[in-house]
């Protein structure tokens, strides 16, 4: 990948690479036996050595960000982390939105790398799609980092895949979501019987899958003593999250908790039923949005996930600059933390969409 | 709050007339913010380019154009070598913990009393040990917070060290208009590199005068009995003074558990690695004993210090790409978790996964490989 940035090789900064690789096998993948005669650097004034990392704090960066659809509330949230952050950092950012279409993000991506940006931030429509054009972008010497949609199809290569040839992937960690919603629920009920009914997101989502996998094995290491009582598609928005919350209480019409994949289905599903038929029950649900933190405070639900898609862009600009401003082009998996808001401590969790 | 639209659009007209009124009186060498808007810096820097060219009349004081004579909530004067802190308190509880703060970051370079009284405003408190971290990139500055005004004059390396510490002050809900006369020198700043094996710890690059190499020295060796300090400092009375040098030192001292560590000071930001003391068996991801008693000495410095850290997990490259990747993730895990339960802020921790990226390769020994088989720690960011 082609080198962005400028090294100034000067000795003290490869005198304390060597150290920082030694003891660390750092990213760069140093192999030098280890040494015990590490020569005190000396000053440089020239020298733009950061413990061992060479950086350029002085260059003027211009970051591309291709983003699937502007006009959702989650990928704004994305859009105005990465706005604000590159404020603070003082580097100029291009953003593109896709309007959830493949073929017109795969001609914006193409005419970001045409301008000659300095690195992209991708979040991809079609994860499958965006291999071409973190390839191209490979070939053109840009780093691409992918948020919140990973480059490459999940059938493919797996939820949580970091594409090679990427600098990484920062998303929010689903099975951890799911874990937090599971301690809410373990906060509830205790080590009592419960009977639980799932709200879940699109089957075939991914994260659907880790959100489950993270909830049940929470839930297990917690001793809850619980059973599935039904397990519903709500398909991720308000209006099949109600149609499916009806289902799913004909089918399991005394469940104890309702566990909901996002606060958008428990919207729906609190809007379509009568209050009466969920007064039993506790509702637990992911997103921390506006929606789900008033919810939360109305009592309506017991308590929420907090995702933070500003964080999440912020993170992913910040670790796009590290990235080019250090040459260390592979960052790796990266996650925000989720943490879970209920009503005693719902200043926890303060709503970014 | 500040960011509240009805309080913005005063902010905004206080802005328009303390830009056109500060133009005329200060000259264009100083900076005029007067909105809490931190947000919109761009808009900020184009204003003061279009304001036409004058002829700079001195700087008057602040006590020229202070018309808010109620006592202070806060007055803070940084000079070319020390800190004060003086204002009200809820209680004396608070106000001795707000003296710590002070003390704390910059040890015997602050003087920090504090009078019991009304409290003003009831989010400032939560603000104010970021105040007190932010105003120490600044230089011959003072900010003075009163009930019905704020004032911060002085001078600053960089932008950013002013967007920082603004935007600190836009958070504190019912805080007062600010009036900001502060110069931006671009002046380059101190270069601290310390790095630290099992038997000596280096002390490499500039500061500004000798004050701050003594501190910064004896400062280190007072926190490192027991291993030898090679002093590689050397003066160079051109670069600006930073108060946040002190408490730099106070950083190094604070990562005294590990064995290894490369911790830098640059342009303002502090940076460290740490890395090669928290390992694992093959396929583990559960902290050793030793291990979880070397992450129990963070949680104190990362909450008192506010910076954010990045928990790496590493493996080898034996067994699959994907797996690895998990199991890294689980790794940093462990230490994240360990972090959070102590009560560091969730916002500021980074769980990573490199996996076994930067592995050795297929020919790496056994020892190679159980280095490989770690959790990395960056505290601070290197931009």
């Amino acid at each position: 990948m082609r080198s962005v940035f400028r090294y100034r090789l000067v000795r003290p900064a490869i005198v304390l690479l060597a150290f920082v690789c030694l003891t660390a096998a750092c990213s760069s993948g140093g192999d030098e036996p280890p040494s015990t005669s590490e020569a005190a650097p000396t000053s440089d004034p020239e020298s733009s050595d950061f413990g061992g990392v060479q950086i350029d704090l002085d260059k003027d960066l211009v970051i591309g960000v291709s983003i699937r659809n502007l006009e959702q509330s989650f990928y704004q949230g994305i859009e105005s982390g990465i706005r604000q952050r590159a404020e603070e950092l003082g580097v100029d950012v291009v953003i593109i939105g896709a309007g959830d279409d493949s073929d017109k993000q795969a001609v914006t991506f193409a005419d970001l790398i045409s301008q000659g940006v300095d690195g992209i931030l991708l979040t991809p429509v079609d994860s499958a799609a965006a291999v071409d054009m973190a390839t191209r972008a490979e070939a053109s010497g840009v780093p691409v980092l992918a948020v919140a949609n990973q480059i490459g199809s999940v059938e493919e290569f797996g939820d949580q895949h970091i594409y090679a040839g990427t600098v990484g992937f920062v998303t929010a960690d689903d099975v951890d979501m799911g874990r937090q919603a599971a301690n809410i629920v373990a906060d509830e009920v205790g080590d009592g019987d419960v009977a639980i009914g799932i709200l879940e997101g699109s089957p075939e989502d991914s994260r659907t899958t880790l959100r489950n996998s993270g909830f049940e094995e929470q839930l297990a290491e917690r001793g809850v003593n619980y059973e599935i009582a039904a397990t519903v598609n709500g398909n991720w928005n308000a209006a099949d999250g109600a149609e499916a919350c009806t289902r799913l209480l004909g089918a399991a019409p005394t469940i104890d908790v309702l566990f909901s994949m996002s606060d958008e289905m428990t919207s729906g599903c609190l809007g379509e039923l009568p209050e009466f038929q969920l007064a039993n029950t506790d509702i637990v649900s992911i997103g921390g949005t506006a929606t789900g933190l008033e919810l939360l405070v109305e009592n309506k639900i017991v308590g929420t996930v907090c995702e933070k898609p500003a964080t999440m862009g912020a993170l992913a600009l910040e670790s796009l600059i590290i990235a080019i401003r250090t040459g260390q082009l592979d960052q790796g998996l990266l996650f925000y933390q989720t943490p879970k808001a209920t009503v005693a401590d719902a200043d926890v969790c303060n709503p970014q969409w | 709050m500040f960011s509240k639209e009805s309080q913005g659009r005063t902010w905004a007209a206080v802005a328009v007339v303390l830009t056109i009124v500060l133009a005329g009186v200060v000259g264009l060498n100083i900076v005029k913010y007067t909105s809490a808007d931190a947000a919109d810096a761009a808009d900020r820097t184009e204003s003061t380019a279009a304001v036409p060219e004058l002829e700079p009349d001195p700087v008057p004081t602040t006590r020229d154009v202070v018309a808010d004579d109620s006592p202070h909530v806060l007055d803070i004067v940084v000079s070319s070598e020390d800190i004060t802190v003086s204002g009200t308190a809820p209680s004396s509880e608070t106000g001795e913990a707000m003296r710590s703060v002070v003390t704390d970051l910059y040890g015997v370079d602050a003087a920090a009393s504090f009078t019991v009284g009304e409290s003003i405003f009831p989010d400032w408190y939560d603000s104010y040990p970021t105040v007190i971290r932010q105003i120490g990139f600044l230089s011959e500055a003072r900010l003075e917070v009163r009930s019905n005004q704020t004032i911060l004059t002085g001078k600053a390396p960089r932008q950013r060290d002013v967007d920082a510490l603004l935007k600190t002050l836009s958070g504190v809900r019912g805080f007062p208009p600010l009036e900001l006369r502060v110069t931006v020198t671009n002046q380059d700043t101190a270069q601290v590199v310390v790095a630290r094996s099992d038997s000596q710890i280096s002390v490499a690059g500039e500061v500004s005068s000798p004050k701050a190499k003594r501190i910064l020295i004896e400062t280190i060796q007072q926190g490192y009995e027991d291993v030898q300090v090679v002093d590689a400092l050397s003066i160079n009375t051109s670069i600006g003074f930073e108060l946040n040098l002190n408490a730099f030192a106070q950083y190094v001292v604070a990562l005294n558990s590990f064995n290894k560590h490369s911790t830098s000071y640059n342009r303002g930001h502090t940076y460290a690695f740490v890395s090669g003391e928290l390992s694992f068996a093959p396929g583990e991801n559960e902290l050793t004993a030793e291990s979880t008693e070397i992450v129990a000495s963070l949680p104190e410095f990362l909450i008192k210090s506010d910076l954010s850290v990045r928990i790496i997990g590493r493996t080898d490259d034996v067994g699959d790409d994907r797996v690895n990747t998990i199991l890294s993730i689980a790794r940093a895990k462990a230490v994240a978790d360990q972090l959070l339960e102590a009560g560091v802020n969730a916002e500021r921790v980074i769980v990573v996964g490199r996996g076994e990226r930067g592995a050795s390769g297929p020919d790496a020994s056994e020892e190679e490989r159980a280095n490989e088989r770690g959790v990395d720690i960056e505290i601070g960011t290197v931009i």
